[in-house]
């Protein structure tokens, strides 16, 4: 049983647009937890 | 999440460290010019082994899968390589001097190096794989499961 | 000479200064904040969901994920990093565990709080010797790896790298407290993911995904192999490794304190969510080796070797700041997490109980200095052997997940019970790891911790009233 090339691409490409985004999530995350502030 | 690393590194100490010893005591023995090469890391049950060799300039090293033709699979001025993604078999690897670029020289090939590539077993494979995955299912019940009230005396009790 | 060091000496110590300079000083910055002995432990128990979530990912992308997710891939293929991800789902399942600790123990401070108040002095100190040899062991690995990942990257000799990381960590966290380490970490985690996805798209761009196939079906067919026997066997025991990890360390139970009310389980559902693709990116860079005919002499270096062919000194430079990233966001929370564990459970635990704020606020800062010149002392003489010790800590930390769970859901249990559950899982893993392999010590712990847990807890009639967890810190030891 093997990987085809499509397999490959899909499993990467969507792993790395979750990292890729993931800066951007968090970066709201605390800009929202400083407005509300309760970051600490 | 750290401790995956060089699992084989270990596990095969002794195998390695008998075979740079066997390696160090024929570099001594033979002649100069052959080039020796010997296991450093052994994952002959996982399809994978990195080669290592000492070398002044440029080598040239060749892979032979089974009784098939020798094959180039390096060269240049490096003294290891990591072949992985091997299947079952007996594999053979010899390496020689080489001037740089793709000229190739006539300087004789060292010793041949064999390693038989023995993936475990699927059934053993998938033996573990079941008991694992049991134990991850009755975890994920555990803790899916809706939790009781904090600071109630926990009734029933059944784990 | 292997092509190992891929960037010049005098542009690595540069980089080193600067970057450690900037996280001592931000730790300072983050830390002024601290008031009580709260604060500096638990950063005042409301920490944001946007700092939270960061930390947890920081935490648990450690150097090895950056370098070993690499070299699995490229030793074991597809499972090898898909295998790696699934370190993720520790953090996944800690995150509804989170939530209860949080509710039960508004006022605890570390692991050992639960396991003392639940099981008794006995299993706690099972516990303890435990969690110290792991958090002990974790920590000098960390070390050993710094100096040697900036030796090999850079030519910085193991010492000089290994001793301005530990430094540099030890400062801001005593400096800052936990604040400081969580703060860190944000800007860490931003600088992991850029790196890693700019690297991954670099790759994609330059050789793109049919040529890394071609090459692989070609040249290394086993890696594309999704029934490779070898991964099938590490996969279950890799995972049961990550959630004796998380699930017993204080580093994640501190955590859970310190998290706002009702942040936690969001924290560390994402954290986990987040954490899930960073093997995989990182193992596709070294599966791109074949196709552009770089030779690997020594597969941890795999990522910084492509690296450095794509984009010269500047992928190096990269690859160096992410792995420098990924070192210290893992070293400041195990020196903050295990001196907490020390500061609480032994020195007010069994030496001092009765300390005062004052006292505890001067023991912390004393005791993060000592484990880090400890840790620093250990790493110094660059021995395998330690750095190996670390392989056996999965026997140990995979007996301690049923006791926890079942503790925290059920009533029921002893300490006798659970005391033997650590012990017997932990004796049959290291008996398993020397008689079949490393690959089934965690999975044998688990199994034998996992039955004998479940028998004691059926045979005992004592039922733990679970308000006594409330009262933890208004008691003491």
């Amino acid at each position: 049983m093997t990987l085809s090339a499509a397999g490959l691409t899909t499993l990467v490409v969507a792993a790395l647009a979750v990292v890729a985004i993931s800066p951007f999530i968090l970066i709201a995350l605390l800009v929202n937890d400083l407005r509300k502030k309760s970051s600490w | 999440m750290h401790p995956q690393g060089d699992h084989d590194n270990r596990f095969l100490r002794w195998t390695r460290l008998s075979l740079l010893v066997t390696g160090m005591l024929a570099l001594v023995a033979g002649p100069a010019q052959a080039l020796e090469l010997r296991v450093v890391d052994d994952g002959h049950t996982a399809g994978y082994v990195t080669l290592a060799w000492e070398n002044d300039g440029d080598v040239e090293l060749q892979q032979r899968d089974g009784n098939g033709a020798w094959r180039t699979v390096y060269r240049g001025a490096d003294s290891a390589t990591t072949l992985s993604g091997l299947d079952d078999g007996e594999f053979a690897w010899r390496a020689r001097p080489a001037v740089a670029g793709n000229v190739t020289t006539n300087t004789p090939w060292g010793k041949a190096l064999n390693v038989e590539i023995a993936h475990h077993p699927l059934q053993r494979a998938l033996g573990f794989f079941a008991v694992g995955a049991v134990m991850f299912v009755i975890l994920l019940a555990c803790i899916a499961l809706p939790w009781r009230v904090s600071g109630q005396p926990a009734a029933g009790g059944q784990p | 000479m292997n092509a190992d060091a891929v960037l010049s000496t005098p542009v690595a110590v540069v980089i080193v200064a600067i970057f450690s300079v900037f996280w001592v000083a931000l730790g300072w910055w983050l830390g002024r904040a601290n008031r009580s002995l709260e604060d500096y432990m638990l950063a005042g128990r409301h920490v944001g969901l946007g700092l939270a979530t960061a930390t947890a990912m920081a935490t648990w992308v450690t150097s090895n994920t950056t370098m070993t997710a690499p070299q699995l891939a490229y030793q074991l293929g597809i499972w090898g990093m898909v295998g790696y991800s699934l370190g993720a789902v520790g953090l996944l399942l800690f995150a509804p565990l989170a939530k209860r600790i949080r509710e039960l123990m508004p006022h605890g401070y570390t692991s050992g709080d639960f396991i003392r108040v639940r099981y008794g002095r006995f299993a706690w100190r099972v516990f303890l010797l435990i969690s110290l040899f792991y958090a002990l062991g974790w920590l000098v690995s960390l070390a050993m790896a710094g100096g040697l990942l900036v030796e090999a990257l850079s030519g910085i000799p193991y010492a000089w790298g290994m001793t301005v990381i530990v430094v540099t960590c030890t400062l801001y966290t005593v400096f800052g407290g936990l604040r400081a380490v969580i703060g860190t970490d944000f800007v860490q985690t931003l600088i992991i993911l850029a790196g890693l996805a700019l690297l991954a798209g670099l790759v994609i761009v330059e050789v793109g995904f049919e040529p890394v196939h071609r090459q692989l079906a070609e040249e290394r067919p086993g890696l594309l192999n999704l029934l490779l026997p070898a991964s099938l066997m590490f996969l279950f025991n890799n995972l049961l490794f990550g959630v004796g990890e998380i699930f017993h360390s204080n580093v994640w139970w501190s955590r859970a304190f310190a998290f706002g009310e009702g942040v936690g389980f969001r924290a560390y559902l994402l954290a986990g969510l987040m954490w899930l693709p960073v093997p995989i990116v990182a193992g596709f860079i070294a599966l791109a080796a074949p196709a552009l005919g770089v030779n690997v002499p020594s597969p941890d270096m795999v990522a910084p070797l492509v690296a450095g062919h794509l984009m010269g000194e500047a992928g190096a430079i990269l690859v160096f700041i992410v792995v420098f990233a990924a070192l210290a966001s893992s070293l400041d929370s195990l020196l903050a997490a295990t001196s907490d564990l020390l500061l609480n459970d032994i020195y007010r635990g069994h030496l001092r109980p009765d300390a005062g704020e004052a006292e505890l606020r001067r023991a912390a800062a004393w005791i993060i200095i000592a484990l880090g010149a400890l840790a620093w002392a250990l790493a110094m003489p660059r021995l395998g052997t330690l750095a190996a010790l670390l392989h056996l800590t999965g026997a140990f930390v995979a007996s301690t997940i049923w006791p926890i769970v079942f503790g925290l859901r059920w009533g029921r249990g002893s300490g006798a019970g659970a005391a033997s559950a650590m012990i017997l899982g932990t004796v049959c893993g290291l008996v398993a790891y020397n008689v079949i392999g490393f690959y089934v010590a965690a999975l044998v712990s688990a199994a034998v911790s996992l039955v004998v847990t479940t028998v004691t807890f059926q045979l005992s009639r004592k039922r733990f009233m679970f308000s006594e967890l409330a009262a933890t810190r208004a008691t003491g030891p």
